[in-house]
């Protein structure tokens, strides 16, 4: 402030006192007494502090020094009141923790560049079925190099497969691994560089070599610096280690696998039809290309590819978009649906909040009548009790981080492994000024009723009043208002949890086709030499299974058929709702019918068994016979198929006696139908059953195809017992891993725990919704409590009377359960209503249960009235208690 | 007393104070009891000044140049401020007249548009 100003503002009190002095002669001269004179010319100035704010206001930033001011005063009256300041700071800490919780978990998944140099130039490239056009379908290697050829909005399009989980044997015992396959220019294209040793250049489209990732570096090597050069195994092949990259390269986000495998790219040309759609490409834009520009180009490269290769590309769409997002876009729905999740239990926070600040605003009505009285403004009054409220939103808010640091972790732990790593994002900018915005927000939400009430107050109301505030209806109105919002609300959030805890239910009672209990199961990856020949020089395009396969698998039988507790074991390749399953899926043909051409080849999941397995499984063999031990090498080759291949390929004949011939080997033999099974669940629990297929082991063709190289070598092993104990399952551990010691061991369990885990996604789910149901719940009892204890010490009085004129105390309690129902009823009635709008979002993670289900709104309206008049209980039995004595002699 | 009360009185419109102000200093300069005292006695006592918004008004003239401030004294001879007319102030006074009477000719023409003669 100038000088200037400062001099007229420090005169000001004279000359104000000047002003009066002169008028009070001049009052004095016609005729009035001193003191009568004094009083007329102080009315006639009027509000002498207001005039001296307002002068000192002409000259200053007055918001900012207000703004400061009433900080100061905020904190000073929080201090003054640690309960109510506590209380309200750890409700926002909540309601504001949650929403930075789930924020962060957006802000990591979504949100955050990715840690590539140029990352707004690196774009997913995929393909679609218009039918489906939300879904990202995967390309094959051949598709990457076509796409790679549009030089003109690419720089380049390079591939990666996987993470596959396989064996690598070496060193006395194997080791399960994840495996990236990857186009070996890819790292370079991301600008991820190399820790120790160099990148392979590109040739062609074959294995190229390893590298390993810096974590698995440090993991299995220990760091040390003379491991290039090292041969590692593993099942599809063996190799040097020729490099170990950077840190941190992790591409999925859901933690850095251990080995890359490199491959050179494909030459459209060459790599022919059928090619298999496994693969992800990504892309990097030409300088100043544009996604849009992009996706233009690609969607006339698609249309000349459809017209040259109709079979591979007919009626399909190709989609660019940015990498985040074709990496993680699918995860948005479920994310911004718990956003707006948290956001209704935030919304609770804040009503319990406004509630605490109306009382407080009772129990202060008298320092705000006499702030009136001395010439406070509306306006004024409006914004310093708002500032207060942000000052608590904003303590709230600072808790809420913390909440968050714990919550994030939380999640990430509660999370299914395929979800994006969230932990270890570190908290940013965006999450900071999510956080602010959401304090600002919050604080004005719950502060602008509370504020707008009381400075309406009536100055000579409450001066007069002495301590027997009477609480005007319009109030106990605003608040009752709020205790139905927050039911209402509390209501839509449980409906969705309790339809969450429904589908889970339904989904773990689905029956998956076998019976689970008394089951211990155990993987097992056969690796080396010894079982796999992957370089058999005629023949790279096929690797070579060796005996020894089989050798174990009968050994491990035999040897198991022999431990205590055991009832019976068998063989399947893929436990049935396994995690990362790499099932054969062959096509076939069926004997004298014409062959179709590859890509409308019908396909089905096929697994090799041994004798027994249907049994130990409890999947009931419905015609014809399993595989049993009669089908040997030499005897004739035979198969079983479930139901659903049964109906899709024979809907109107009998397909026992018919043969089929499978196409994954050229060493196959036709195969009779000897008998169906019923289906299983192999995919998940909520999915239909696939067309499956299942052979003996002894009756497998020596060499297959790569790819399919996996469903060989692998084989889940099930044992029914008769009592599952942590020995037994000790013991099928040690006994097959002495029979195959350099491979790997794992995944030894009940199978009981697989069904379990195949239903994680619907326990997160049920999880986190539950959770926050539960904290809406608890804050509206909270608030139910709240506003009965407040409404009750207002209407002590009134009771107290009712008392002394007779009333009994079940009927006081009445009287207060009563009003109780009445806000709560009215709450769930204005919840349900709310529900039929909002819950039909949610269908999409349901299972066999509808949006609207009767009973789930049935279950949780009762648990709500529960809860309500179990916090309305407490200060209905008070009010019981009131000493009508007390009372008159108040009077 | 009750005389006084049973007058039409008139609050001010908003920023009809500033130009008031202008137009009482233009006679002279003086301090703001006076001023106040002026603007109510030219105006019949119709025109109801709450004196304490007077100084947040002078200030607001000051600092926008329009008038200047001096130490002077008071018929009480006291230490007293009087204000004063600047050059600019006088300007504003013009222009914010000319205003004043179109804004007002205009609402009386709609207010009474057949009654022009009176």
């Amino acid at each position: 402030m100038k000088r200037r100003a400062k001099r007229l503002l420090s005169d000001l009190d004279q000359e104000i006192r000047e002003h009066i002095e002169l008028a009070t002669q001049e009052n004095i001269a016609r005729g009035m007494t001193p003191e009568e004179a004094r009083h007329a010319a102080l009315r006639k100035f009027g509000n002498m502090t207001r005039a001296k704010e307002d002068a000192r206001e002409v000259w200053t930033v007055v918001w900012l020094e207000q703004f400061v001011q009433d900080i100061r005063f905020a904190l000073r009256g929080l201090r003054r009141t640690p309960a109510f300041t506590a209380v309200a700071i750890l409700t926002l800490a909540i309601g504001i923790g949650a929403n930075s919780t789930i924020f962060s978990a957006i802000n990591a998944v979504l949100l955050r560049p990715l840690p590539y140099p140029e990352q707004d130039r690196l774009v997913r490239v995929s393909i679609y079925n218009p039918k489906y056009p939300r879904y990202r379908g995967e390309v094959s290697w051949t598709d990457v190099a076509h796409w790679g050829a549009a030089k003109e909005v690419f720089e380049q399009v390079e591939g990666t497969s996987g993470p596959d989980v396989v064996a690598m044997s070496g060193g006395g015992s194997g080791e399960r691994v994840a495996v990236l396959q990857m186009n070996a220019l890819l790292p370079t294209m991301l600008g991820v560089k190399p820790f120790l040793g160099s990148l392979p250049t590109d040739e062609k489209h074959e294995a190229l070599g390893f590298g390993i990732s810096y974590e698995f570096w440090q993991r299995h090597f220990a760091g040390d610096p003379h491991v290039l050069g090292k041969t590692i195994f593993v099942d599809t092949g063996s190799g040097p280690v020729m490099v170990v990259l950077a840190p941190h390269f992790d591409l999925l986000e859901t933690g850095p696998p251990d080995i890359f495998m490199f491959h050179g790219s494909a030459n459209p040309a060459e790599s022919g039809i059928g090619d298999p759609r496994w693969v992800m490409a990504i892309g990097k834009l030409k300088r100043a290309v544009s996604v849009q520009e992009a996706q233009a180009a690609m969607d006339v490269v698609e249309q000349h590819l459809a017209r040259v290769f109709p079979e591979e590309y007919k009626g399909m769409g190709v989609r660019v978009e940015p990498l985040r997002q074709g990496l993680f876009g699918w995860s948005s729905d479920f994310l911004y649906l718990l956003l707006a999740v948290v956001g209704f239990v935030l919304l609770i926070a804040c009503a319990n909040v406004a509630n605490l600040l109306l009382v407080r605003a009772d129990s202060r009505r008298k320092e705000i009548g006499v702030r009136v009285a001395l010439g406070a403004g509306r306006t004024r009054l409006i914004r310093q009790l708002l500032t207060e409220s942000i000052v608590l939103s904003f303590a709230g808010g600072l808790s809420g981080l913390l909440v968050s640091i714990w919550g994030i972790k939380l999640f990430d732990l509660l999370s299914p492994n395929w979800m994006p790593r969230t932990a270890n994002a570190p908290m940013d900018a965006r999450i900071l000024l999510f956080t602010f915005g959401v304090c600002i927000l919050t604080g004005i939400v719950f502060g602008l009723v509370p504020a707008f009430r009381a400075s309406r107050s009536d100055v000579n109301e409450s001066l007069r009043g002495e301590g027997r505030t009477t609480g005007s209806v319009s109030r106990q109105r605003t608040r009752n208002i709020l205790v139905i919002a927050e039911v209402a609300v509390a209501l839509v959030l449980l409906i969705c949890a309790g339809l969450m805890i429904n589908t889970l239910t339904r989904v773990l009672r689905t029956n998956p086709g076998f019976n689970p209990n008394q089951l211990i199961t155990a993987q097992v990856r056969l690796a080396g030499d010894k079982y796999i020949d992957s370089t058999d020089p005629d023949h790279l395009d096929l690797n070579v299974i060796h005996p020894p396969v089989e050798l174990f698998c009968r050994q491990v039988l035999e040897r198991l058929q022999g431990l205590p507790g055991v009832e019976a074991a068998a063989f399947v390749d893929w436990l049935p709702l396994a995690q990362d399953t790499q099932h054969a899926h062959p096509g076939f043909r069926i004997a004298g019918q014409a062959p179709l051409l590859s890509a409308e080849a019908p396909t089905i999941l096929l697994d090799s068994i041994s004798p027994g397995y249907f049994r130990v499984m409890g999947i009931p063999v419905l015609r014809g016979r399993g595989i049993d031990e009669q089908d040997t090498e030499s005897a004739p080759w035979v198969v079983a198929i479930n139901e659903s291949m049964a109906h899709q390929f024979w809907p109107k004949q009998d397909p026992i006696g018919q043969v089929i011939t499978f196409d994954n080997s050229p060493d196959e033999r036709p195969r009779q139908i000897v008998g169906i099974v019923k289906d299983v669940k192999d995919y998940g629990l909520t999915r239909e059953s696939m067309p499956e297929a299942f052979v003996a082991y002894t009756q497998l063709p020596a060499r297959t195809v790569p790819g399919w190289t996996e469903a060989r070598v692998h084989k889940s092993l099930v044992v029914r017992t008769r009592f599952v104990s942590k020995e037994l399952m000790e013991s099928v551990r040690k006994t097959i891993a002495d029979l195959a010691p350099d491979s790997a061991v794992y995944g030894v369990t009940t199978v009981q725990q697989t069904v379990s885990s195949a239903a994680r996604v619907w326990s997160f789910f049920s999880q986190l919704l539950g959770l926050f149901a539960g904290v809406a719940l608890l804050l509206a009892a909270i608030g139910v409590y709240g506003v009965m204890s407040y409404s009750v010490s207002q209407r002590s009085h009134e009771i107290g009377l009712r008392m002394a004129l007779g009333a009994q105390r079940r009927q006081v309690l009445g009287l207060v359960l009563r009003q109780a129902v009445i806000l709560s009823l009215v709450g769930v009635g204005i919840g349900a209503a709310s529900s039929f709008v909002l819950t039909p979002m949610l269908s999409e993670f349901l299972y066999g249960v509808k949006p609207h289900d009767a009973l789930t709104l049935t279950l949780v309206s009762l648990l709500l009235i529960g809860v309500t008049l179990f916090a309305s209980y407490v200060p209905a039995r008070r009010a019981a208690r009131i000493d009508p004595m007390e009372t008159l002699r108040h009077e | 007393m009750s005389t006084r009360e049973e007058k039409e009185r008139i609050e001010l419109l908003q920023g009809t104070l500033d130009l008031l102000i202008l137009r009482t200093l233009l006679l002279g300069s003086a301090h703001g009891h006076a001023i106040a005292k002026a603007i109510e006695f030219n105006s019949d006592e119709v025109l109801q000044v709450e004196q304490g918004s007077l100084y947040p008004a002078l200030h607001r003239l000051i600092k926008r140049g329009w008038i200047s401030v001096e130490d002077g004294t008071s018929e009480n001879n006291r230490r007293a401020k009087f204000y004063r007319l600047t050059a600019k102030g006088r300007k504003q006074l013009a222009a914010e007249t000319s205003k004043w009477e179109k804004f007002a000719g205009a609402i009386a023409r709609i207010l009474r548009p057949t009654e022009e003669h009176e």
